[in-house]
């Protein structure tokens, strides 16, 4: 993995929406806007409707997903979005 | 023994079988392939709901929710079984019809009540007169409509969670044929309510936003719905694997018959030329010794 990256995995239980590295995440949860950046410490989150953008390792693209709500779980440095 | 007709009605009739088991056996495949790749994901979004499930039990060792933990008491058990809504598919229905009544009777035995929730066409008419005292029936029509699995599995998941808080279900469970590969497919019980988690051992301190037991509430529902959509993706990747072996060989015996009755026509068709011609040469030599 590159350095100062995280591992992001976003899923709903048809298809897999994305999954690869990123410098840092933005997701809408249920207190607010989060920022999740690399070796944030381990949290779970309601996700509320919004749009979570990924910030891509590999390139400077950001990919913006749309949900409806779901849960973020972050630990050991790998994000995973359950979505509805 | 049969005429030559007959013989070449049959040759027909097989040749137009063959042409529909081989048909069979290529559509199963195509689908197939497409499920098998819609199963590999959903068994990964499972994977995962399960292990978020496992560090949040965790944080529940004292007051679990009724969805995670179950009932005490259990009196009422709800059976989900998958089967099929079309037949052609080898032993595939016969099998999760003989593995339900075993497990039904090993329920009853023990004095619970069973309501079954059949899920494809076949079960239900090979289940209805089955059994008689304590055991329910119910059957989801047109569950396995393509377009619409998903929007099914979120309904039937729906209504599982009501059965469990406004009725009396206590327990819950699926009944499934497991999608290992083409040649490799196992029924299983897969235990619902109350939820099977492994142990965590994991000692990381994780945050919850708001709270672990909030948190918990959203994700139960949605790990019952990935449940039954993913059981529903199995059982319809068995049936056309299934259906792709018995097509296969259905296919290859009428071969077998097809080369049994062409033999057998062509030898009849040769006696026949044969004796005419004896006819023919006998006469022309009784003609030409007058």
């Amino acid at each position: 993995m590159k350095v100062g990256a995280l591992d992001v995995k976003v899923l709903n239980l048809k298809e897999k929406l994305f999954d690869g590295e990123a410098t840092k995440v933005l997701l809408p949860a249920i207190d607010g806007e989060m920022c999740i950046l690399p070796h944030h410490v381990s949290i779970m989150t309601v996700l509320v409707p919004g749009t979570i953008k990924i910030f891509r390792a590999v390139s400077d693209r950001i990919i913006s997903i749309k949900v409806t709500g779901g849960i973020c779980s972050f630990s050991d440095n790998s994000a995973v979005f359950i979505l509805q | 023994m049969a005429n030559l007709k007959e013989l070449r009605n049959k040759i027909g009739v097989i040749k137009s079988t063959r042409k529909v088991t081989a048909a069979m056996k290529l559509v199963a495949g195509v689908k197939l392939r497409k499920v098998e790749r819609k199963v590999s994901e959903s068994r990964e979004y499972a994977i995962v709901i399960n292990r978020i499930l496992t560090r949040l039990r965790r944080e529940f060792l004292e007051t679990v929710p009724e969805l995670l933990s179950g009932r005490e008491h259990v009196a009422n058990v709800m059976l989900i079984v998958f089967s099929s809504d079309r037949g052609l598919c080898g032993n595939f229905n016969y099998l999760i019809q003989k593995f339900v009544t075993k497990t039904v009777h090993g329920i009853r035995s023990i004095g619970h009540r069973v309501h079954l929730v059949c899920i494809g066409k076949r079960l239900f008419d090979g289940l209805k007169n089955s059994f008689s005292m304590g055991v329910s029936f119910e059957l989801v029509p047109d569950f396995y409509n393509a377009d619409r699995l998903y929007e099914n599995s979120v309904a039937l998941a729906e209504k599982v969670v009501r059965s469990f808080r406004d009725w009396n279900v206590d327990k819950i469970l699926i009944v499934s044929t497991k999608y290992y590969s083409a040649v490799k497919q196992v029924i299983e019980t897969k235990q619902l309510i109350p939820l099977e988690i492994e142990p965590n051992h994991d000692e990381t301190i994780t945050i919850f936003e708001p709270t672990a037991n909030e948190i918990l509430q959203q994700l139960l529902p949605q790990n019952i719905a990935a449940q039954i959509y993913q059981s529903a993706l199995e059982s319809i990747a068995s049936e056309q694997s299934t259906r792709m072996t018995s097509m296969d060989s259905a296919t290859r015996n009428a071969d077998e018959m097809l080369y049994d009755f062409t033999i057998k026509y062509n030898r009849l068709r040769q006696n026949k030329i044969t004796q005419e011609l004896v006819e023919v040469i006998s006469g022309a030599e009784a003609i030409v010794e007058r």
